[in-house]
């Protein structure tokens, strides 16, 4: 697990604007991070109330459907979020414009 | 208000559009081309996942704030645009998009 995740960060590293790039496991606990602890940290907590609050809109949705990625768009900010299996990424992204 | 609609209708013209909803401050479907039912299952669904990932943005930085949503799954795509109240619900189907994207890539790079 953890190699693909290095290899993950390292595609997400030569993205342009990458302020930073949080892996959170199942437990909502900062596996590896970029950021310094307590953003990552409350990253953990709010990004992974968020997707398993747009997981579930999905079900609701069509129960035969999945949730793959979530994108925020904000005033200063990208945020993805990438579900896997056993964890989740947060990438947050500067826009270049 | 008619620029509302002409965005509205910019809207439906986007690739693999299943359905487009105005929704208003009240969480009522205003405008929609879906049917009357969906229109409000999705209009439901979304005011809380946007109130949501407002609450969630605004708690990492309380500056910052919401402008879109875009929500990835298997079949499709949605994209929900919060502004004061209103909201635009937009789903695309996920196929067509990624067609839509891959055709716009292309034609960027041999030029």
């Amino acid at each position: 697990m953890s190699a693909e995740v290095e290899e993950m960060l390292k595609h997400f590293h030569s993205m342009k604007n990458v302020a930073g790039i949080v892996v959170i496991d199942n437990d909502g606990i900062p596996i590896k991070s970029t950021l310094e602890h307590t953003l990552s940290v409350h990253y953990a907590a709010t990004m992974q109330t968020l997707l398993e609050k747009a997981r579930q809109v999905v079900l609701d949705l069509d129960a035969t459907n999945e949730l793959s990625f979530l994108r925020m768009r904000t005033l200063y900010h990208e945020i993805m979020l990438c579900p896997k299996a056993d964890y989740f990424i947060v990438v947050i992204q500067n826009p270049s414009e | 208000m008619s620029d509302v609609e002409a965005t509205f209708d910019r809207l439906l013209k986007l690739p693999g559009v299943m359905g487009a909803i105005l929704v208003n401050g009240e969480g009522r479907p205003i405008r929609t081309s879906m049917d009357a039912t969906s229109s409000h299952i999705f209009a439901e669904k979304m005011a809380p996942m946007v109130k949501m990932a407002r609450a969630m943005v605004r708690e990492v930085e309380p500056t910052d704030d919401l402008t879109y949503l875009r929500m990835r799954t298997l079949k499709s795509e949605i994209l929900v645009a919060a502004e004061n109240e209103h909201m635009i619900i937009l789903v695309q189907d996920s196929n067509a998009l990624d067609e839509a994207r891959r055709n716009s890539s292309s034609s960027k790079r041999s030029s």
